[in-house]
């Protein structure tokens, strides 16, 4: 019986350069991917802060109430976070783009933090282009400038006139106020019921009205489950619009902004007092106004009890022959 | 036989040692490209930083005017004095912003100060040309933009009648 006892030999700078090559492949494979998503976090980043950034201009600065669409080159998914601690709270925004590879989203960017943007959403949003729709919070005073960002379409059903005719001049495409369902449905056909809204009563979400004079000033928003979110001012809009926790969180830090402007206006009041230019006659009423503000940002209190907070400024009349606001 | 065997050792011992060189050639190669590439993408991680924080500083010098606790009852781009010393005096907004500091600069009518310009303060209004609101900002970059503005505030005329007197004025917002 023959055996063969031929082998391949392998000499030891063969095993040599295979463990170096295997090594240096594998640390190349690794870096390339941790560079790829390194690269995904800084364009997520960056999208974050030129979101914000543009936020600002975006703002109603000049006359009532403003609209548009803001339109990506590749969608993203935008998150947001708000808290109301310290002196105005603060709304962190980070976004997601998609992988390099594949339809998914990347892990989101780092997020960039604002305190004077007040920035209602529903949930995170995703799309390549956003609904935004910005507008004046007073109490009695200007307070900030709110703004709701979407990419879902919204309808009212039985508006009131007002209400119709604010949607209307603003052309908010993804808004409409309509009679019937029926007709939301024309408008929107692939609208889901959870978006649509009946002023009083018709649907799932009702808007109703607590001013007593059926003008809308103040009221809440119910959802199908019973929750409420109270509205005041210019509020409908988010309040129907925006979910539970961002809407709460944002009226809070509205409270605690209000606060501090409130504050100012009593200073600013004495200030002309002490040049003799005018007496107010209100600086007092003011800062007890701030003080019932800051009280209400301290403790856990939701929008049901800072409607009695608007009643109580919406009682501070000016004097006409002494303009603070 | 010896002498055969020290001769195969000593070749492997150089082989193992032109290998190691080799390696180590190979490890300083990725080192440096490594560094080089850290520090392109640092310096234009560095420019594109201090893009956006100039862009910031143009939308903030833009929109600050319009913002409740400096703008007058009329708005449209307009600072009311009386509000901007009440900021100067008092901490109300710190941490609103994320900015370092606001100048509002009166540009017309000029006072007539020669040198410096002087710090307004309520005693010496209107014989002042510049009020600086500080705010603290962690960052502290170097951004700044300026906008022009009104600066109207509230005064009586000796018929005893209060009105709102404008100025031109710039705002100077520093990030």
């Amino acid at each position: 019986m023959r055996r063969d006892k031929r082998g391949f030999e392998f000499s030891f700078s063969w095993i040599f350069a295979m463990i170096v090559g295997a090594v240096i492949l594998f640390l190349a494979i690794y870096g390339a991917t941790k560079l790829l998503r390194t690269g995904e976090y800084q364009q997520g980043t960056e999208t974050a802060k030129k979101l914000t950034i543009l936020f600002d201009p975006l703002g109603v600065l000049t006359g009532d109430a403003k609209s548009g669409k803001i339109s990506l080159n590749s969608p993203i998914k935008l998150y947001e976070d708000c808290v109301a601690a310290g002196d105005f709270g603060r709304q962190t925004f980070s976004v997601a783009e998609k992988k390099s590879f594949g339809e998914e989203f990347a892990e989101k960017g780092a997020g960039i933090t604002s305190s004077n943007k007040y920035i209602f959403t529903r949930g995170d949003i995703n799309g390549s282009e956003f609904y935004f729709f910005s507008k004046s919070y007073e109490m009695p005073f200007k307070v900030a400038d709110w703004m709701i960002i979407g990419s879902e379409n919204y309808c009212f059903v039985g508006a009131p006139t007002f209400f119709e005719e604010e949607i209307n001049q603003l052309g908010i495409t993804n808004v409409a106020a309509n009679q019937s369902l029926a007709e939301c449905k024309r408008t929107f056909p692939d609208i889901e019921k959870e978006n649509v809204f009946c002023f009083n009563s018709g649907c799932d979400n009702k808007i109703i009205d607590l001013s007593g004079r059926g003008d809308f000033s103040s009221g809440y928003v119910e959802e199908k489950d019973g929750k409420r979110r109270y509205f005041f001012g210019s509020l409908i809009f988010p309040a129907a619009m925006s979910d539970r926790d961002n809407y709460e969180c944002n009226v809070k830090r509205f409270m605690m902004r209000a606060s501090k402007i409130s504050r100012l206006y009593a200073e600013k009041s004495k200030l002309l007092s002490i040049n003799s230019v005018c007496d107010s006659g209100i600086d007092v009423d003011l800062a007890a106004y701030s003080d019932s503000l800051a009280v209400f940002s301290q403790r856990n209190k939701t929008s049901f009890d800072a409607l009695a907070l608007y009643t109580q400024g919406s009682g501070i009349n000016q004097n006409s022959q002494c303009e603070l606001w | 036989m010896v002498n055969d065997n020290i001769k195969i050792n000593k070749s492997g011992q150089f082989k193992i040692q032109q290998m190691a060189f080799m390696l180590m050639g190979v490890v300083l190669f990725f080192i440096l490209v490594g560094v080089f590439w850290l520090a392109l993408k640092s310096s234009s991680l560095k420019k594109s930083a201090a893009g956006f924080e100039q862009e910031q500083a143009i939308a903030l010098a833009l929109s600050l005017a319009d913002s409740p606790e400096l703008a007058c009852s009329e708005g449209g781009q307009c600072i009311d004095f009386y509000k901007a010393m009440v900021l100067k005096n008092t901490r109300i907004t710190e941490g609103l912003w994320p900015i370092s500091s606001i100048d509002i600069r009166r540009v017309y009518p000029r006072t007539g100060n020669l040198g410096q310009p002087v710090e307004c303060t309520v005693g010496n209004y209107p014989n002042c040309d510049i009020i600086s609101i500080k705010n603290s900002n962690p960052k502290n970059g170097n951004a700044a933009s300026s906008s022009f503005v009104k600066l109207c505030r509230l005064e009586k005329n000796y018929e005893g009648y209060v009105y709102q007197k404008c100025e031109l004025g710039e705002i100077i917002v520093r990030i």
